[in-house]
């Protein structure tokens, strides 16, 4: 395997660990990651991926080979139909989340991108794995190369482009909640980036403002002087709806939809293995809010079963080698 | 005035966990140590670091729950309360404010009207924060982060005591079943068991509580009584002026005999969440009983025991079973003496008069059982008067040495000799004639003062029984 790039948020231990942010500029992360050591024994060479801060905003990047990248709202599927690539972020458990540094842990996962579902296969394979100091690591054998004859596959109407999957047996699918995923999405990982990001407070590592001459100030001048302002609209939202008066209205009303998704996606799997669907809003959040794996290809995103991420790998290759094996 | 009103106090008591290591890491929780050495990327909050939870913290927390009549959590979680302070790297604590791993229990206690329930609301485990040393000089505050992330459980009272006493008695009787159950050394000085005060007054009768001071990481039972007593009398002064008590958090300062109010730490709300990074904590039936078993002797039991095997009376029983440290002390002494009621009675009496005076706790008493047992025995054989043994008590408090080698030493052997005392008798009675003749005419009182002068004399060595035996003999001449 040739190079592969790293997003710029998983430590690389005696090596800058930015996230893209001014307050880790200067940051040496002082430990290797679970999947850096993963990537070392396999004797694979890795080279860092500039991000925007803490992936926040929309990256602009340049992909044009392997590299594993971290995903919040879609950011591997995004990257794929713009460089046309393939990716997969795999199910909640697979991939080890130490050393990664993560501003909504409930829903950020670790992914793998690469110009061939092989590749991805390939990369997939040497990062996953269950790891003990990840507490929601799986500790379930997940087996990428099983082969599955007749997968049942579904899809949704939004899914325009069918060129590739015309000669499949689709089941039309409806997901009555979709409508809540963004709106649901967006107040947990504001919530819970409103207090991860809340140790960058210049006392222990990282930047710390000069213009302070009591404890506030340190705290209030670096945090305002070190992140940008997509960084900072995202906390203050968090902080707000966490707030003790919008809790309950905000914060534990998404978790509860949440539940609601969860369960709506395991009735709609119970008919089939694979649901098709578009690179779109709320479409988009529904693999990383359920944890459930997701395989990008073409224009379109395929999500599966969690830990079945070899049944979409086999449909991703039907897909591409344009097979004419009927579903 | 005071008797109209009542006091409500509620405590919620900090424990740490004698676990080795933290709460979420393998660092050591050694007490002690250069600062910030037992300290790794989790419980110093480096990015990526991820905690996993110590599973002796869960087994240690059920322990705590079981003993104290609680019900255990079958799914719980931890929750983040999130505030910024240089003690707390993450900038949020890992606790519990939902689902608390143990609820509903009680403690026991004594009172003037029967035994009392103290309810416990629940048990929860957090992580503790680390320390901040201000530095006068440098005027500066430097931090230290050994502490961050050691294991506690927080126990939380319902408010239910109604005095010092009931507070000093519930606390007393808690660290005691914390001492046997072994989650914690539970060393009130050292800062491995403190506790929050909560107090308010009321009209007796009132069924509304009033506004609540809080009195943040008391350690001493002498200052508890204290600001409890203090803090009661303030808030009723308040109320009989007709103004209200405004709630806040207070310490109390012993130089000045009073509680003083605190600047408040940002005393925004906490937002709390379940923690992302963790698992639920999942416990089955089968966990649980398992972990009663391997629970020793509660105090309640040893009680039952200690009534039949020794034939103690209640008192002493329930006295002495407080604590696991006394217990053994008694067992060993009991043992090697032969003599239980002897034991509780030198424990009830000289050793928690000293422990109290000199505010040593029961773990740290510097003598074994065994010398306890030899010193009786010593006393029994007449070789020392129950006086002496009580001058040689006080030394084995302050050093390692046995009985035996104290009373060598110092000399202090009693003089039977029957030679010896004679002397001194009639030596005491030619310089006392007055004397003579008082107790001739029918004053006892006057043997006493013929019996303290030949004793001063003789150093407070002489058997007493021989030497008021001889007196008798010769002023009946």
């Amino acid at each position: 395997m040739k190079t592969v790039g790293i997003r710029d948020n998983i430590c690389i231990k005696g090596e800058k660990t930015t996230c893209g942010s001014k307050m880790l500029e200067k940051f040496i992360a002082p430990y290797n990651a679970t999947i850096v050591e993963k990537l070392t024994s396999n004797s694979i060479d890795f080279k860092k991926v500039s991000m925007s801060e803490f992936g926040l905003k929309n990256d602009d990047i340049q992909i044009n080979e392997c590299a594993i990248i971290t995903d919040l709202e879609g950011d591997i599927s995004k990257i794929c139909i713009k460089n046309n690539l393939v990716g997969i972020k795999p199910t909640f458990g697979l991939v080890s989340r130490y050393g990664f540094i993560s501003s909504a842990p409930s829903l950020e996962q670790v992914g793998v991108i690469g110009k061939t579902v092989e590749d991805c296969k390939e990369l997939l394979n040497i990062i996953k794995g269950y790891d003990k100091r990840d507490s929601g690591s799986a500790n379930i054998d997940v087996d990428l190369e099983k082969k599955t004859d007749n997968l049942k596959v579904g899809i949704v109407k939004d899914v325009k482009n069918r060129e590739k999957t015309e000669k499949f047996n689709l089941i039309e699918v409806e997901i009555s909640n979709l409508k809540y995923a963004k709106v649901i999405h967006y107040i947990i990982s504001s919530a819970e980036a409103s207090s991860s990001l809340a140790k960058y407070d210049g006392i222990r590592y990282g930047y710390r403002t000069k213009q302070y001459s009591n404890l506030k100030d340190v705290y209030k001048n670096t945090r305002k002087e070190g992140f940008e302002y997509e960084t900072k609209k995202k906390m203050i939202a968090g902080t707000f709806f966490l707030d003790v008066n919008n809790r309950e209205d905000y914060y534990i009303k998404a978790e509860k939809a949440r539940t609601m998704i969860k369960t709506e996606m395991n009735k709609i799997f119970e008919e089939i293995d694979i649901l098709i669907v578009p690179v779109k809003d709320n479409y988009i959040h529904l693999a990383n809010l359920t944890g459930r794996p997701s395989l990008t290809i073409g224009m379109n995103t395929i999500i599966g079963k969690h830990f079945e991420e070899s049944k979409l790998i086999s449909l991703a290759n039907e897909i591409q080698n344009g097979g004419a094996k009927n579903v | 005035m005071y008797n109209d009103y009542e006091m409500v106090i509620g405590l919620e008591t900090h424990v740490e966990l004698g676990t080795k290591t933290k709460i979420f890491c393998g660092c050591s929780t050694e007490f002690g140590g250069e600062p910030n050495s037992h300290c790794c990327p989790v419980c110093l909050a480096i990015p990526g670091a991820m905690p996993v939870l110590n599973e002796k913290v869960v087994e240690y927390a059920v322990r705590a729950g079981l003993a104290t009549n609680c019900q255990i959590t079958k799914f719980g979680w931890q929750d983040r309360k999130n505030y910024f302070y240089p003690d707390m790297p993450p900038a949020y604590q890992v606790s519990q404010t939902e689902e608390f791993i143990c609820k509903n229990g009680y403690v026991e206690i004594e009172t003037d009207d029967g035994t009392k329930n103290i309810r416990i609301h629940e048990i929860h485990i957090e992580a503790d924060a680390g320390k901040l040393i201000h530095d006068n000089l440098e005027e500066c505050s430097l931090v230290d982060l050994n502490r961050a992330g050691v294991p506690l459980i927080e126990i939380v009272s319902e408010p239910d005591m109604r005095s010092a006493k009931e507070v000093e008695d519930y606390l007393r009787n808690l660290k005691g079943i914390l001492e046997y159950t072994g989650v914690s050394d539970c060393k009130m000085q050292e800062g491995s068991m403190r506790a929050d005060i909560n107090i308010s007054v009321r009209k007796k009768g009132d069924t509304k509580l009033g506004s609540k001071i809080e009195m943040k990481n008391m350690n001493s039972f002498k200052f508890i009584i204290k600001a409890i007593n203090y803090e009661a009398q303030r808030q009723i002064d308040i109320l009989e002026d007709g103004e209200k008590v405004i709630s806040e958090t207070v310490k109390w300062d012993d130089q000045k005999q009073k509680t003083i109010s605190m600047r408040e730490k940002d005393s925004a709300a906490y937002r709390p969440f379940p923690d992302p990074e963790l698992m639920p904590i999942v416990l089955d039936d089968e966990y649980v009983e398992s972990i009663r078993k391997t629970l020793p002797e509660l105090p309640k039991a040893r009680q039952k025991r200690y009534l039949s095997e020794y034939g103690l009376p209640i008192y002493d029983t329930k006295f002495i079973t407080n604590s696991k440290y006394l217990c053994s002390i008694f067992e060993e002494a009991t043992n090697v003496s032969g003599n239980p009621k002897m034991v509780s009675n030198f424990i009830m009496s000289d050793i928690s008069r000293i422990l109290k005076e000199k505010e040593i706790e029961e773990s740290n008493i510097p003598f074994s059982g065994e010398n306890i047992g030899k010193l009786i025995i010593l006393i029994n054989k007449g070789t020392i008067s129950t006086s002496i043994a009580k001058k040689v008590l006080i030394d084995m408090f302050e050093t390692a040495k046995s009985p035996e080698e104290i009373i060598k030493e110092k000399g202090l052997v009693q003089i039977s000799d029957e030679g010896i005392i004679k002397e001194v008798v009639s030596k005491i009675l030619s310089q006392n004639e007055q004397s003579v003749l008082d107790y001739k005419a029918g004053k006892d009182k006057a043997l006493g003062f013929l019996v303290g002068q030949a004793m001063k004399e003789m150093k407070g060595k002489a058997n007493p029984v021989i030497l008021n035996k001889l007196f008798i003999e010769n002023l009946k001449k």
